[in-house]
């Protein structure tokens, strides 16, 4: 096999090359290209500069960030019922979860059908879905319904 | 724009390339649990994560204080769907995901969705002011925090520009951190499709950022 690779197709997976997700022998040939390319040295060298500016624009919270999230926790718990008691229910009435969907879709509108969303797509997982619809349904006190 | 907030501290055990640590994992199942134990577990969670949370919706959202409170919405969310969630080991990019979607969704014009309180805009008012003290009471190089900060919101500025298809798979690799299979999962596409986006993402910022950050 030809291990000599055209400036053209190393520079389409310098990104993978950078991030370490090719197969190895892919990765050894733009290796033995880069040795040898200025150019193609140069543009991965770019790519790395943008990686390294998006990761270096990482934040943290602001102080206290852990407390207002235990707050705002403690108030939608005690505007709702128990939240046990939810979860528990929310497990016994699972198989009715997509009619209860359904439902929910026509009834009440743009806000759920925003966080039914969440979980709809990546997971389809009935227990989580029922699960956020009643977590939107009650004690979200920032939300008018 | 808002000022940044660049000193992370120091973090709780995490999954490192070999795996999640035992700690980490116990942690995971105790925050399944509904109880008070379970919220405190959740809580040091909330801690590991916060950063990446608040940093992958501010790069969404190009807003840094707006993110905050996104953040502490997805962390809400998160914790009462997680005691029904199996594969405890999977915590993280399951988190990042719902993180994600919070954020897109916010991005996509759910504008009664977006309040800012006067409280909140009071509060980082002053906040603003203290850093601002504090950056010109330390000897610490106040100048290249300042520099690196309005670096950053370039940076965000230039990523709220980019097409949300080519962005979300950027953010999701570095600032998220995850790897090109678990992006794949959340964005539902193919590995060479990942690789292709985060690519193309990478070159659009590129081009923006040569003009802002020369
Ligand atoms: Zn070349």
């Amino acid at each position: 096999m030809n291990s000599e690779m055209r400036c053209q197709d190393v520079r389409s997976r310098l990104s993978g090359y950078h991030d370490s997700a090719l197969p190895p022998p892919l990765a050894g040939s733009i290796r033995l290209h880069l040795d040898k390319c200025p150019d193609c040295a140069g543009e991965l060298a770019a790519i790395s500069r943008v990686a390294g500016l998006v990761s270096g624009s990482m934040l943290d919270a602001r102080p206290g960030f852990e407390e207002r999230f235990a707050r705002k926790l403690t108030a939608r718990r005690a505007a709702g019922e128990s939240w046990a008691a939810r979860a528990r229910l929310a497990k016994r009435l699972s198989a009715y979860a997509a009619a209860f969907l359904l439902a929910a879709l026509v009834g009440l509108g743009p806000a759920v059908v925003r966080d039914v969303r969440d979980y709809v797509a990546p997971s389809s997982d009935a227990q989580i879905l029922y699960l956020a619809l009643i977590e939107n349904g009650s004690g979200d006190q920032e939300d008018s319904h | 724009m808002s000022r940044d907030r660049e000193n992370t501290p120091p973090r709780p055990p995490e999954p490192t390339a070999s795996g999640p640590t035992d700690e980490y994992l116990l942690w995971v199942a105790e925050a399944r649990t509904e109880s008070a134990a379970g919220d405190r577990a959740f809580t040091r969670l909330v801690e590991l994560y916060r950063s990446r949370v608040v940093s992958l919706v501010a790069a969404h959202l190009g807003d840094a204080d707006q993110a905050e409170d996104v953040a502490q919405e997805v962390f809400l969310k998160a914790r009462a769907a997680l005691p029904s969630v199996r594969e405890e080991a999977r915590f993280e990019s399951w988190l990042l995901r719902i993180a994600y979607r919070t954020a897109i969704d916010h991005t996509r014009g759910f504008w009664w969705r977006r309040r800012v309180s006067l409280e909140r805009l009071a509060e980082s008012a002053r906040e603003t002011a203290l850093a601002g003290a504090a950056v010109a009471g330390a000897g610490n190089d106040p100048e290249s925090t300042l520099l690196r900060s309005e670096r950053s919101s370039q940076v965000r500025k230039a990523l709220r520009e980019v097409p949300e298809a080519f962005r979300a798979p950027v953010v999701l690799r570095d600032i998220a951190g995850l790897s090109y299979e678990e992006i794949g999962r959340i964005l539902n596409c193919p590995l060479g499709t990942v690789e292709s986006r985060i690519h193309r993402g990478r070159q659009a910022l590129r081009r923006k950022l040569e003009k802002l950050l020369p």
